[in-house]
């Protein structure tokens, strides 16, 4: 099965990107923050992860080019509230980018696309 | 001891008070000793009576009064009992000799007696009162002394300032007060002491005048710097017996010092006997002190005389500098003099118009003796076209016989004017045209160029001194002028105008042989450029008629410069208001009336009131120039005029009469600022909403992951919802938080501050099309008609299309909302110009009230019942900041237009 680690600080977010990814069939871990999520992994692999932008302790961002030194294929999806930053993904780490809103959907659909490959 | 003797004893004693008393007022020691001598007498009814006094230095009695010549002036005391040694001396068994004690252990003399001896407390009584005679002489003693030194004092004041006469003066006083049988000073010399001044030394008995610092008693003084006193000099070894050959038995000596230093020593030898009992007969320590006085008091007179020198030499100085500058006034007045007669000179020949009458008087002024006093003066003319000088007029007599004559007529003549240039004016007259030395000179040339003397006066203008020296050394250089004037010292004056040498004068002095002095020569040389002038101007005096008839012309120029200076005042982009004291309008230049509204007709020489309560204010202010005297500035000053609002910058300056400093009026200026105070005003609105956008943003964000969250599981609950009416609660939760939603994203949008631009060339219209078919449904559902007007059929333009389809969309949104309620009408024009494009939306709905228009571009303000406010913002900024172009609209009766223009060519890409 699909393994995706959830990483959001707002622990009802956090709940519904769980549950609404369980219910697509994969299994999904969730942490809090940034380094929580590197000591999960340090330990266990996962797919994909999720990843929010705006944490406290360790910044999205920052998590997520950490992430990429550990994990060279885990493909990552940046979650915002913003829509600006879009332009600048290309020097990130991260694969994908999704603009925070209750419908899902884009969420879902940008994480089948990338799975897919 | 008879009964008799101790009764009168004992009334003697009653009575001792009084004489006590009586002896004590006899003033002198004899005196006194011979009373008391009378009352022991009386007492112990003795017919002879001695009275020894005890001096314990000598260990000896010395008889003080006596009835008899056979006792001894004075007896040793040499054995255990002074009765043994007093037996010796009696006269008979009758007699008896009594020791005087006080408290029974004080010897202070003795008594010789007959008869019985009288009670023992009337001999200690005895002995008391004789102390007290003792102690009343050496008291008397130092008050003499005391009042010698006041003598002294003003003795020194009286003396001579001399310091011999100071020395010695002193020296024989203070031998004399202290009773020494001699004196001396010493004053240091190079490396000695000098025997300076003697009292009571004879020649012979000098052995040596000059001693080093270290011998004898001034070896002590020079080593201790304090007084020195010897009581037994003969076997003192600090005195020296090598310097006087008579016997030196006591001595006292001081150092004299002046500012602290040594610089000779006084020493006194031998005390004499006095006037006054002493019970030694050496100096004591009282003399010390005495001489010490004095040697004070000498050094305080040398000080004194050292300054009255010094003073004198001063005051000496200061005549001989008296002197020297009486000559020096003398020489300056000599100046003065002279300075006075150029000007009389000038004034004389600045009042004659005829030239030639000009240079006469300058010459009778060069000869008179009133005048610069030379014996002839020669006046040459330069012709500046053969480089010549020409030989006008010569002054003086012709010849040594003439001198006498001529020079005496002519003080004759001086004498009778008090004024000199008139005095020089009338002479001009007298004086011939052709007196022999003119006539002999006439005809006669010099050449300058190149001349020894004369190119340096001509060309260069100076002043040369030709000197006898100069005349022998290089006459042959100017032999010519040499036997032309026959004299070896003469001057040759250059007469200077503005521009160059005109003529030069030749003065000398051939009759009296007098020598030119530099002062003179100083002289003429203010004497070349003043007269010179003066002479030019006379010359050009009728040129300067001609060129008054310029002044006509040149009053025209002044017409034209104030017309000029009207012209700038009507011209400046500052209304100028000049107002009196009277608060009478006197000037309003153009812009004021551009700018108020007022025709310089209306108001110029009314008062200020004429321009309506709105200007009371500025008026009010103006008037206080009156009492602080300096520019006043109010800035930005906001008038209403007639329903417009304008900023003002005013400045209202004082103005001054020139003469009397008093203030006339003012003058106020008014410059619009309107324009700039409504940017200022836009700029702070912008800041304002830069503020307000990210603070919005903020919050937004923190609002944006529970609503999130509240929709997503509202979705989840949606789709697990059992009943129909909790489905129905749960659709209306998930479409209210989508709709907050949407005004989270919205905000962030409007708050971001780089948007993502990605400009390309693309069709308006297109754009246009694209963003239309997306509201042709909802068009068609309310019966609205949207009319297209393409006016710019091919209009391309550089855009961010999706942010500027985003600006259409939302205008067509805006329309469709407008008209909502009746079936409406919208239209979409585009234009084009060289530069921009302009889009118009069109609606017919209701207008939108001014007020209102103002504000639908700001965030936040809607006056629709639903919407986020965010919109219109968003398209000014899409439109203005991003696009470089212009978001406005117009509403009226008629409908509201919604007007965007942008440059074709964005002028300047910004942002990612």
């Amino acid at each position: 099965m699909t393994k995706i680690l959830v990483v959001e600080d707002e622990e009802a977010m956090r709940m519904l990107i769980k549950e609404e990814l369980e219910d697509e069939g994969y299994e999904v871990k969730t942490v809090s923050n940034g380094k929580e999520a590197i000591d999960f992994l340090s330990s266990n692999d996962v797919d994909l992860i999720t990843l929010d932008i705006e944490m406290p302790d360790m910044n999205g961002l920052e998590a997520a080019g950490k992430i990429r030194e550990m994990k060279k294929d885990v493909k990552i999806i940046l979650l915002t509230a913003y829509s600006h930053y879009k332009s600048d993904l290309s020097s990130w780490a991260a694969d994908d980018y999704v603009v925070k809103s209750s419908d899902l959907s884009q969420l879902k659909n940008a994480i089948k696309k990338l799975l897919e490959v | 001891m008879s009964k008799e003797f101790e009764k009168n004893s004992r009334e003697y004693l009653a009575e001792l008070g009084d004489r006590f008393i009586k002896i004590l007022s006899k003033g002198t020691l004899n005196g006194m000793l011979s009373s008391l001598t009378e009352l022991i007498k009386d007492v112990s009814k003795s017919e002879k009576v001695s009275l020894y006094v005890y001096e314990k230095d000598h260990a000896q009695l010395r008889l003080m009064s006596s009835d008899t010549d056979e006792k001894p002036l004075k007896i040793k005391l040499e054995s255990e009992k002074i009765e043994e040694d007093l037996k010796a001396y009696l006269f008979d068994g009758r007699e008896r000799a009594i020791p005087l004690y006080i408290n029974e252990n004080e010897l202070v003399g003795a008594v010789f007696m007959q008869g019985e001896k009288p009670a023992d407390d009337f001999l200690s009584r005895i002995a008391l009162i004789l102390k007290a005679c003792l102690n009343a002489e050496t008291k008397r003693a130092v008050i003499y002394k005391l009042s010698t030194l006041e003598r002294l004092d003003s003795m020194l004041n009286s003396m001579p300032m001399d310091f011999d006469t100071l020395y010695q003066k002193v020296l024989d006083f203070v031998v004399k007060i202290l009773n020494a049988e001699k004196g001396t000073i010493w004053l240091m010399g190079e490396d000695e002491f000098v025997l300076s001044y003697v009292n009571g030394i004879s020649e012979g008995e000098i052995l040596r005048r000059r001693v080093k610092d270290d011998h004898g008693v001034i070896g002590w003084i020079v080593k201790h710097l304090s007084p020195f006193l010897s009581t037994s000099s003969k076997d003192d070894p600090r005195v020296a017996n090598d310097v006087f050959n008579f016997k030196i038995k006591s001595t006292i000596a001081v150092p004299l010092k002046q500012n602290g230093k040594l610089i000779g020593v006084m020493i006194l030898f031998n005390r004499r006997n006095t006037d006054f009992y002493r019970p030694y007969r050496h100096f004591d320590e009282f003399d010390l002190s005495i001489l010490a006085g004095v040697a004070n008091r000498i050094m305080l007179s040398r000080s004194r005389i050292e300054l009255y020198l010094k003073l004198k030499r001063e005051n000496e100085t200061l005549k001989r500098l008296q002197e020297q500058s009486k000559e020096y006034i003398i020489h300056q007045q000599e100046q003065v003099r002279l300075l006075n007669a150029l000007q009389k000179i000038m004034k004389a020949m600045k009042s004659s118009q005829d030239i030639k009458n000009v240079y006469k008087i300058m010459l009778i002024g060069l000869t008179s003796g009133m005048g610069f006093g030379f014996n002839r003066a020669l006046f040459l003319e330069k012709d500046e076209e053969n480089k010549i000088l020409q030989a006008k007029e010569w002054l003086g007599p012709s010849s040594a016989e003439e001198v006498s004559k001529d020079w005496e007529a002519a003080k004759k003549r001086e004498s009778m004017y008090a004024d000199f240039s008139q005095y020089l004016r009338e002479e001009a007259l007298i004086v011939q045209d052709d007196g022999k030395l003119t006539r002999f000179a006439k005809g006669k040339n010099f050449s300058y160029t190149g001349d020894y003397i004369f190119d340096r006066v001509v060309n260069r203008g100076k002043v040369v001194h030709v000197t006898k020296i100069l005349a022998r050394e290089r006459g042959r250089e100017f032999m010519d002028l040499l036997n032309f004037l026959q004299v070896d010292e003469f001057v040759c004056v250059p007469l200077i105008g503005r521009r160059e040498v005109y003529g030069v004068v030749i003065l000398d002095n051939k009759y009296n042989s007098k020598p030119i002095t530099d002062d003179m020569i100083e002289m003429l040389k203010i004497f070349s450029e003043s007269v010179g002038l003066t002479v030019e101007s006379i010359k050009s005096y009728n040129e300067l008629k001609e060129k008054t008839a310029n002044l006509e012309k040149q009053k025209m120029v002044i017409e034209y410069f104030k017309d000029f200076a009207q012209n700038v005042l009507e011209n400046l982009d500052v209304a100028i208001v000049v107002v009196n004291r009277e608060n009478k309008i006197l000037e309003w230049n153009k812009k004021s009336e551009d700018l108020f509204k007022f025709s310089k007709d209306r108001v110029v020489n009314s008062t200020v009131n004429i321009l309506g309560p709105e200007f009371f204010d500025i008026f009010n202010v103006a008037e206080k120039v009156y009492t602080v005297k300096e520019t006043i500035t109010l800035s930005e000053y906001n008038l209403k005029l007639r329903d417009k609002e304008m900023f003002l910058n005013i400045k209202f300056s004082p103005l001054f009469e020139k003469e009397t400093n008093v203030i006339m009026g003012y003058i106020a200026m008014f410059d619009d600022v309107t324009k700039e105070h409504m940017m200022e005003e836009e700029l702070r609105t912008q800041e304002r909403l830069a503020v307000l956008g990210e603070m919005s943003a903020r919050v937004a964000h923190e609002i944006r992951n529970p609503l999130s969250a509240i929709g997503g599981f509202a979705q989840r609950a949606i789709r697990i919802a059992q009943q129909e009416k909790m489905k129905k609660y749960l659709d209306i939760i998930l479409s209210e938080t989508k709709r907050l939603e949407n005004l989270v994203n919205q905000t962030l949008e409007f708050s971001r501050s780089n948007l993502n631009s990605n400009f390309e060339e693309r069709s308006i219209n297109d754009i246009i099309n694209e963003a239309m078919q997306l509201y042709l449904e909802k068009a068609k559902e309310k019966s609205i008609s949207i009319e297209l007007d393409f006016t710019a059929k091919d209009a391309k333009a550089m855009v961010e299309a999706n942010h500027f389809k985003e600006v259409i969309m939302n205008l067509i949104q805006n329309a469709i909302e407008a008209v909502d309620e009746k079936a409406g009408k919208i239209r979409i024009k585009t234009q084009e110009t060289d530069d921009d494009i302009i889009v118009e939306v069109w609606n017919n709905g209701l207008p939108i009230p001014p007020d209102k228009l103002e504000k639908i571009f700001q965030p936040f303000y809607t006056t629709k019942t639903h919407g986020t406010g965010l919109g219109l913002p968003i398209c000014k900024k899409i439109i203005e900041d991003e696009h470089k172009g212009k978001i406005k609209a117009n509403s009226d009766e008629s409908g509201t237009t919604f007007i965007v223009r942008i440059p074709k060519g964005l002028k300047k890409v910004e942002g990612g």
